[in-house]
C-alpha cells in the first residue's frame, strides 16, 4: 500500500467516526505541513497556526476531496494558500530567528573544518530563503522538501507546469544572488 | 567553447537534462575550471537545499489540534437503509412462530383436522395457481440479489477501487 493508500484509508476512517484516526492523520503530515508554512512565514508561532488552520480546512471538507486525486497535493495546496494569505495578513518584517530556536536546530556533535563549513553554508541558505519572496521561498520549499514533480507543484499552486519551471529555476537563481550577497568572500573564492 | 546558461545547468541538476547539454557539460568540465567553480556553485546550492532539514512544530502540536477538533458524529443509519433487515427479521419470527405454533398443535391434539375444501373458494384458487407460485419465487430473488448486490458486491467493488488508486 502506498503512501496515498494509506492517506485514503485514514480519511474513510475520519468519514466513518474513527477518532484515532484524526490524530494518525496529523501525526503523518505536521512536520511538511509545519516546514511549509515555517519556510514561508520565518515564524514558528504563524506556522504553527497555519499549519493547525489547514488541518482543521482539511477535517471540515472531507466531502469536498475526491479521493481519486492525491491528498498530499490537496492538502499542501491548502497549507500553501493559507500560509501566503498569512504572510500577506501580517506584512511585517519576519522576524530574525536566533539560534536557540526549535526550528532551527544544527548539529554541532562535529568540531571538523568540513563540518563547520557546511554548517556554515545551510545557515546562509536559511538566511539567503528568509531574504527571499514568500513565492520564491513556496517554490524552492516545495520543489526540494518532498521532491515534488513540477505536475504536483504546477497543482499545488494553479500554475501551469512549464511556468512552476520557470519560478523555481528563477527563485534559484535569486537563492544564489542572496547568498553571494551574505557570503561574500567565502562565496567569492568559491566562484 | 560555448559556456552552458544557468538553466541548463539547473537542468542537469535535476537530472532532466537533453544529452547534448550533458555531453558539452562533461567537456566543459574538463576544459574550463571558470566553468568548473561556477558549476560546482550552483551544485553545493542543490545539494544543500536538498539536505535542508524538515522542521518540527511544538510537542504539544498534535494535542492543541485534537481539542479544537469538533469530530463528526458516527452516521446513524437511516430507517429506510435498515428497512429491509427489518422486514427480512419480522418474516423471520413471524416463520418461527407459525412452524413452532404447528409443532406445538400438533403434538398436544388428538383431534382430526377437518380440512376446508378450499377448491370451492375461488378467491383462495387463483392465488393457489402456478403463475403466482413463479411470481413470488422471482420477487423473492430480486430481493436477494438486491441485498447481495448492497452488502457485498458493493463493498468489495468499492474497497477494490481505493487500492487500485
Amino acid at each position: 500500500m502506498n503512501d496515498n493508500q494509506k492517506d485514503i484509508n485514514i480519511l474513510n476512517r475520519i468519514r466513518s467516526g474513527d477518532k484515532s484516526a484524526y490524530k494518525e492523520l496529523i501525526n503523518r503530515h505536521k512536520d511538511y505541513a509545519f516546514t511549509v508554512a515555517f519556510r514561508i512565514l520565518n515564524n514558528q508561532e504563524d506556522a504553527e497556526e497555519v499549519a493547525q488552520d489547514a488541518f482543521m480546512q482539511v477535517f471540515g471538507a472531507l466531502k469536498s476531496f475526491n479521493a481519486e486525486s492525491k491528498f498530499t497535493t490537496w492538502f499542501y495546496r491548502i497549507v500553501f494558500n493559507a500560509a501566503l494569505m498569512q504572510k500577506r495578513k501580517n506584512k511585517v518584517e519576519s522576524v530574525e530567528i536566533d539560534s536557540s530556536s526549535e526550528a532551527f536546530q544544527v548539529s554541532h556533535s562535529s568540531d571538523s573544518a568540513v563540518d563547520l563549513q557546511k554548517n556554515e553554508r545551510k545557515n546562509a541558505i536559511q538566511k539567503a530563503l528568509q531574504n527571499l519572496s514568500a513565492d520564491d521561498t513556496a517554490m524552492i520549499t516545495l520543489f526540494y522538501l518532498k521532491e515534488l514533480s513540477l505536475e504536483e507543484i504546477s497543482e499545488i499552486t494553479k500554475i501551469s507546469a512549464e511556468t512552476a519551471k520557470v519560478k523555481i529555476y528563477r527563485a534559484r537563481k535569486r537563492l544564489a544572488e542572496e547568498m553571494k550577497k551574505m557570503l561574500k568572500d567565502e562565496v567569492k573564492s568559491l566562484l | 567553447m560555448k559556456m552552458l546558461t544557468d538553466e541548463q545547468i539547473f537542468d542537469i541538476l535535476d537530472g532532466c537534462a537533453s544529452k547534448e547539454i550533458l555531453t558539452q557539460h562533461q567537456s566543459l568540465l574538463s576544459k574550463s575550471a571558470e566553468y568548473k567553480t561556477f558549476f560546482e556553485d550552483f551544485e553545493a546550492i542543490h545539494l544543500n537545499l536538498l539536505a535542508l532539514p524538515i522542521e518540527k512544530p511544538s510537542a504539544q502540536f498534535t494535542e492543541n489540534l485534537l481539542a479544537n477538533i469538533a469530530y463528526a458524529p458516527l452516521k446513524k443509519k437511516s430507517f429506510i437503509s435498515q428497512l429491509t433487515w427489518i422486514f427480512l427479521a419480522l418474516m423471520s419470527i413471524f416463520f418461527l412462530a407459525t412452524i413452532s405454533l404447528a409443532l406445538f398443535y400438533f403434538s398436544n391434539s388428538n383431534s382430526a383436522i377437518e380440512i376446508p375444501k378450499v377448491n370451492n373458494l375461488k378467491v383462495i384458487n387463483t392465488f393457489s395457481t402456478e403463475i403466482f407460485v413463479k411470481v413470488l419465487i422471482l420477487v423473492n430473488l430480486i430481493v436477494l440479489l438486491a441485498i447481495f448486490d448492497k452488502k457485498i458486491l458493493k463493498p468489495y467493488f468499492l474497497n477494490k477501487k481505493i487500492r487500485l488508486n
